[in-house]
């Protein structure tokens, strides 16, 4: 199993594209960090949006989480999961007596060790670009926070926003893979992958319009089943100071949608996928 | 040529992806319609609105689906059709007569550009049948540009010229796409790269800004308050970008 996780990894990494994706990070951190030198015109000094070299990682993740980070795991998963299949790389990877569920979990694993890597060196990034470019300050605004916060809270924050950031792309993720194990081309993973995103992206302002022209009453917080939208403010949410969040049950109801769609899609996407003959 | 153009097209509806797309599109703009149906205004920026009628309905939806058309199921068409069909070998059959790959490359084209017309026209379409069914009928309508009136004939007009600008950009498009699509060793990368290119465009200068805000590029060409210039650089696009990719298609050797 562990020799099958790291050809999976080798399979990935050989690749190009993967490379390409990662050099492109100081570029995107780069053009962010020119995008929010501007923005610092306009916003009064004592707003969370003004940025410096503090909160500029979690800034600068908020700014491309929903379509870098999305698109790349979408790129990882349409690779490693259609592509090889479709093409019939892995024949002589099945050759030897592994099963299809073994090889599931190992691709699966392989992913998560990548896209972590991706926010792992995203940070990495971030934070060096964030103090060569932006002033430090003895205390940072966080959103929805009574106080300032000091550095070292700041620290935790970031992390904290880091990881749950990382759960939902991984949710988002899933849905993904369902997709990219049933659709028998890559253009077909790919159509329908960033299809889905900007279904997420417009449900919530289709969903709160109907809401209100309609008068139907519906509780406001649905709008969170969308993972792009807990992406856009739930994250923000969820790490706030428990008087100004949005309601005692709301961590509870993230949890449960990010999980709803890892064990809905992601289960299916195993099934989908080990219930296949190996005739590739 | 002519049978080249029908086997192409026999080729592209052969494609399952093709009738897919072409029915979730239209089930998305059918949906759309619903969603501006519901809704009292419609917004041309972030500034100005104007109430929606029945005669300014179809241009306000295809602001709404623009999108989808130039970022999702164009280049899905386009790469699937240059890129796709190439570097699977399933051209190699055709190629076994006596063609040019410049013809086979031109008729990929034409035929791609009527694809595209089918889904703008099917757009308009909707968009004229579903405002004349959920919005009250103006007799007079302002766009953009305020002290412009028009009336029902007028707006008529307007609508189809929005049209005609939007399939002006996605020809354009088509060229770019197309030449990525030739130069990119498969159909993922030229996917992603297209949409880079498109996106990155805007980033270049702004006037290349019409790939990515072609709606809001439109309301302000019709009003006349579009600043860079539209048609030299969507015509030199279309035309540099259909020359190069036939260039490139020229070059290739038999033997993929």
């Amino acid at each position: 199993m562990r020799a099958l996780f790291i050809s999976e990894l080798e399979r990935l990494w050989k690749r190009k594209l993967i490379w390409m994706m990662f050099a492109a990070i100081p570029l995107i951190v780069y053009a962010t960090a020119r995008y929010y030198a501007v923005h610092n015109l306009q916003v009064p000094l004592d707003s969370p949006e003004f940025v410096t070299s503090g909160n500029f990682p979690v800034m600068a993740l908020i700014e491309q989480l929903i379509v870098v980070f999305n698109l790349v795991s979408l790129v990882l998963l349409t690779l490693s999961f259609t592509e090889e299949y479709r093409t019939g790389q892995l024949r002589m990877v099945l050759l030897r007596a592994f099963t299809v569920g073994q090889l599931f979990r190992a691709k699966a694993a392989a992913y998560l060790v990548t896209i972590s890597l991706f926010f792992a060196a995203y940070l990495g990034v971030s934070v060096a670009v964030g103090f060569q470019m932006f002033d430090s300050s003895e205390t940072t605004r966080l959103f929805h926070h009574v106080s300032p916060a000091g550095p070292g809270e700041v620290m935790g924050y970031t992390l904290k926003y880091y990881g749950i950031s990382l759960l939902t792309v991984v949710g988002m993720g899933s849905a993904m893979l369902a997709l990219a194990v049933i659709c028998h081309t890559t253009t077909a993973a790919i159509g329908f992958g960033v299809g889905i995103l900007l279904l997420s992206i417009g449900y919530p302002l289709v969903y709160l319009t109907f809401n209100t022209v309609l008068n139907l009453q519906l509780p406001a917080q649905l709008a969170f089943l969308s993972l792009t939208q807990i992406q856009y403010e739930g994250i923000a949410y969820l790490l706030a100071d428990s008087s100004m969040g949005p309601g005692p049950y709301f961590p509870l109801f993230a949890l449960a949608v990010v999980a709803g769609y890892v064990l809905l899609c992601a289960g299916g996407a195993c099934l989908a996928f080990t219930r296949r003959d190996r005739w590739i | 040529m002519n049978s080249l153009i029908q086997s192409e097209w026999q080729r592209m509806w052969k494609r399952k992806k093709t009738l897919i797309s072409l029915i979730l599109f239209t089930a998305i703009v059918l949906f759309d319609c619903l969603f501006l149906g519901v809704q009292r205004f419609g917004a041309f920026d972030n500034i100005h609105t104007a109430p929606l009628t029945a005669q300014n309905f179809s241009v306000f939806l295809l602001k709404e689906v623009s999108f989808l058309l130039t970022l999702i199921v164009a280049p899905l068409l386009i790469v699937d059709s240059i890129n796709g069909e190439y570097t699977a070998g399933q051209l190699r059959l055709v190629l076994i007569r006596p063609i040019s790959f410049a013809r086979l490359f031109a008729a990929k084209w034409l035929n791609l550009a009527f694809m595209l017309l089918l889904f703008t026209a099917i757009t308009f379409m909707i968009g004229e049948f579903a405002g004349h069914l959920l919005k009250p009928a103006a007799d007079s309508v302002r766009y953009l540009n305020p002290a412009q009136v028009y009336d029902r004939s007028e707006a008529f007009i307007y609508a189809l010229q929005s049209y005609g600008l939007f399939y002006l950009i996605v020809l354009a498009e088509l060229s770019l796409v197309g030449l990525v699509s030739s130069l990119m060793p498969n159909a993922l990368v030229s996917f992603f790269v297209s949409l880079g290119v498109l996106i990155g465009a805007l980033y270049i200068s702004d006037t290349l800004g019409f790939f990515l805000m072609s709606a809001s590029v439109i309301f302000q060409l019709m009003a006349g308050s579009y600043a860079a210039p539209f048609y030299g650089p969507v015509l030199v696009c279309t035309g540099i970008g259909f020359l190069a990719t036939m260039g490139v298609w020229q070059r290739r050797s038999w033997t993929r």
